[in-house]
């Protein structure tokens, strides 16, 4: 018995390391020379493109293979790493010879990956190939631009709306929200939609206050006239009463009048998981909660606007295809880049997200018929690009989460933890480089 | 003579091909291991002391700034706060892992019907990937419908928040690791066990001792050898904790916050520091604080093992 246990642990550790030795980089073989070329067939490259979506894969398998029809000798490896591991992956192999050729990056990463010089300037081949980059939004291509140079092509777009489920109102005879609701009319709502059984255990709840920046807690405090950071994104100017009113609305509703699950339950249960087995009736998220809310719920699932305060807050995020400033084919990814910088490329992807490309966000909104899409869209005239300190971000980014959940695990008071919060935001901006 | 010729020449042949025979084939057997270990853990060990010693932050090239991040190691707050999370961690689940693997041991030492199906029930967890071992504790944990509540309910206590309650999440950690190591010491102590001769139960059983007796007088001073090497790998492992902490309290959406401020060990905080916050040359200074660490209490181990560990 012993003997066997331990043979079947060693061929196991072996089989692994088989497996690890085989994980490595994909063999890149022959050089390619820059410059432009004339046939597409004369352009041969192995390209290595990495992303984590795996909702996004037909999509993105779409415009390799459309790509293939114009330059079929550039063989492109597509390889989908999930979203806990992807930065770590990137962190890892962006500046070494086993980097990804081409990958997504979001704003979050962009600035820090730019400094490193880890990224591909595009400029240079945008401005030979007099490329038409006026069918992406401006906030867009901010997001992904430094020094004036472009180094992402925007790839598609992300707002924030009021997810809500039909059948769950229809049950408590409530009003669908719409465009003229306040925060006054969220919360009666949500009261008329919570139940509580008999032993006093709530079984569903009308809303559900989530402690995240750029689906909750951004979008409250600017609809409430308050700011993340300044104008020249140097400092935190998060400590007002703007903001803390804000939040305490947010926290009341999970604490005092009890209408959402409490910071502690949704540490237990994801959120989503709640509303996509109805046991929550409104949600706030973004516009990529549209494929698995509507897998969960059918045709019972719609969206409105986020309810007004003062003004309307929404905050707009977008993902860019980008090249590693450590490519050995960089003809051939910037030909890839400028193939998905096309209207064709956006509307591949439209089954799952909204592309930036303007025009093929219509195939977007058509490919879910039942829900009013629109609301994304629209909310674009108003959002502002999702709030990045200009140095220190990561660090300022982590201090603003570690002082919501000090709020939502009920750790310290909305005011304390405000002042904590812009106080320790500030010191990362300043610390950063 | 001429005959003691003959006889002697081929022995010594035979002894010179003999030693060289066994060297090869014995290097060449480890070498996969060894070439391994030699890569991927000796190298990135020294590289590790290396980069301590610098400013790096994995993307741009390191500045060497001699002791700056030992200095900032022992004042910084958190990393106090990690070594005691991990202190916690460890003191709870060794001695429990270690009486529960041992009695659970004995007990499948014994001649009960179906015994080999127990032993691989228990030793499963030890071969399932701790991801995994995590996703269904956290539904386990669960208060609303996990069934740990509903069977603490049985007895008219309402359970707690285990995973939401700053108080029972290190617990609830405890609980989880102390059930995935219990497998993977049990079969060491199975035969540890096994090794024990029988001559001496039969002596005892002669001498009219009892069961209890002879677990306390053989079983256990004849198993110290094996104990003492569970000691120190558990040990080691405890210190090492990471990944249901990293799935308990770390991969949600939202990472931060008091919940991660109450579990954080010190291989979590090396993590985040390298690789969340990019500060790959603090986060090997507290790699190697870590390292040294184990090895001080690992040398301890050594040196009282004269007092308790018998060998035969």
């Amino acid at each position: 018995m012993k003997k066997r246990i331990f043979s079947i642990i060693s061929l196991m550790l072996v089989v692994m390391f088989l497996i690890a030795g085989c994980g490595g980089t994909g063999s890149s073989s022959g050089g390619q020379k820059g410059g432009e070329v004339s046939d597409p067939k004369d352009l041969k490259a192995n390209l290595n493109f990495y992303y984590w979506d795996e909702n996004q894969k037909p999509g993105m398998d779409k415009i390799v293979e459309a790509f293939n029809k114009i330059y079929p000798n550039v063989k492109i490896t597509s390889t989908v790493i999930p979203w806990a591991q992807y930065w770590t992956k990137m962190q890892t192999s962006l500046p070494t010879s086993s980097a990804p050729d081409i990958f997504w990056l979001n704003a979050a990463h962009f600035q820090e990956y730019q400094k490193a010089g880890l990224l591909y300037d595009i400029q240079q081949f945008v401005d030979r190939d007099k490329v038409d980059l006026s069918i992406f939004p401006d906030s867009l291509k901010q997001l992904y631009s430094a020094d004036g140079k472009l180094y992402s092509i925007p790839k598609d777009f992300d707002t924030i709306a009021l997810f809500y489920n039909k059948e769950l109102f229809d049950k408590a005879g409530v009003k669908y929200p719409d465009d003229t609701w306040t925060w006054d009319d969220l919360l009666n709502a949500a009261k008329k939609l919570t139940i509580t059984d008999a032993n006093g255990n709530i079984t569903q709840y009308g809303f559900v206050a989530t402690s995240g920046g750029q689906t909750c807690t951004y979008d409250w405090i600017l609809a409430n006239g308050g700011q993340i950071l300044s104008e020249d994104k140097m400092k935190s100017v998060i400590n007002t009463p703007e903001s803390k009113e804000a939040l305490q609305f947010l926290y009341d509703l999970m604490y005092v009048h009890k209408v959402s699950p409490t910071g502690a339950e949704q540490k237990e249960t994801d959120p989503e998981k709640l509303f996509h087995s109805g046991t929550i009736a409104m949600m706030p998220h973004g516009s990529w909660f549209v494929p698995p809310a509507f897998e969960a719920l059918g045709d019972k699932v719609d969206v409105a606007p986020l309810p007004k305060q003062k003004q309307r807050g929404n905050v707009i995020h977008g993902l860019g295809f980008t090249m590693s400033a450590k490519t050995k084919y960089p003809e051939a990814a910037w030909q890839f880049l400028k193939f998905c910088a096309t209207k064709e490329a956006g509307e591949y992807q439209a089954g799952v997200v909204i592309p930036a490309s303007k025009g093929a966000e219509e195939v977007w909104m058509k490919s879910y018929p039942s829900m009013n899409l629109k609301v994304f869209i629209d909310a674009t005239e108003y959002a502002i690009p999702i709030p990045r300190a200009a140095k220190g971000a990561s660090g300022a980014d982590t201090v603003f989460e570690n002082e919501m959940q000090n709020i939502w695990l009920q750790a310290k008071d909305v005011a304390t933890a405000l002042a904590d919060c812009e106080k320790g935001m500030n010191d990362e901006i300043a610390k950063g480089k | 003579m001429d005959n003691m010729e003959i006889v002697r020449k081929p022995t010594v042949i035979n002894k010179k091909f003999k030693i060289k025979d066994s060297w090869f084939w014995g290097y060449l057997f480890i070498s996969p291991i060894a070439l391994g270990i030699a890569i991927f853990s000796i190298r990135a060990i020294f590289y590790s002391f290396f980069t301590s010693l610098t400013e790096w932050d994995g993307l741009t090239p390191a500045i060497f700034t001699g002791f700056k991040n030992f200095a900032e190691l022992f004042s910084d707050r958190q990393v106090g706060r990690e070594f005691l999370n991990t202190m916690y961690y460890t003191v709870f689940t060794v001695p429990i892992s270690l009486v529960l693997s041992l009695l659970l041991a004995n007990a499948l030492n014994q001649n009960i019907p179906g015994k080999t199906i127990y032993r691989v029930i228990y030793f499963l967890p030890s071969v399932t990937m701790p991801v995994a071992i995590a996703i269904v504790w956290q539904w386990l944990f669960n208060s609303k419908y996990g069934i740990v509540n509903q069977f603490i309910q049985i007895f008219g206590i309402k359970g707690p928040m285990w995973l939401g309650d700053v108080n029972y999440i290190m617990p609830a950690i405890i609980i989880v690791s102390v059930w995935s190591s219990i497998g993977y010491n049990m079969v060491i102590l199975l035969a540890g066990l096994q090794g024990i001769p029988s001559v001496y139960y039969e002596a005892a059983e002669i001498d009219g001792a009892n069961k209890w007796i002879r677990f306390i007088k053989i079983t256990i001073p004849m198993l110290t050898p094996t104990i003492f090497f569970i000691f120190i790998t558990s040990l080691i492992n405890a210190f090492k904790a990471f990944d249901i902490i990293f799935m308990f309290a770390g991969a949600n959406s939202n990472t931060q916050g008091p919940l991660l401020e109450a579990t954080r060990t010190m291989v979590f905080g090396v993590y985040e520091k390298g690789f969340t916050f990019l500060r790959m040359g603090y986060a090997s200074a507290e790699a190697v604080l870590l390292f040294v660490i184990i090895a001080v209490v690992t040398a301890l181990q050594f040196a009282f093992q004269k007092k308790w560990v018998h060998y035969e």
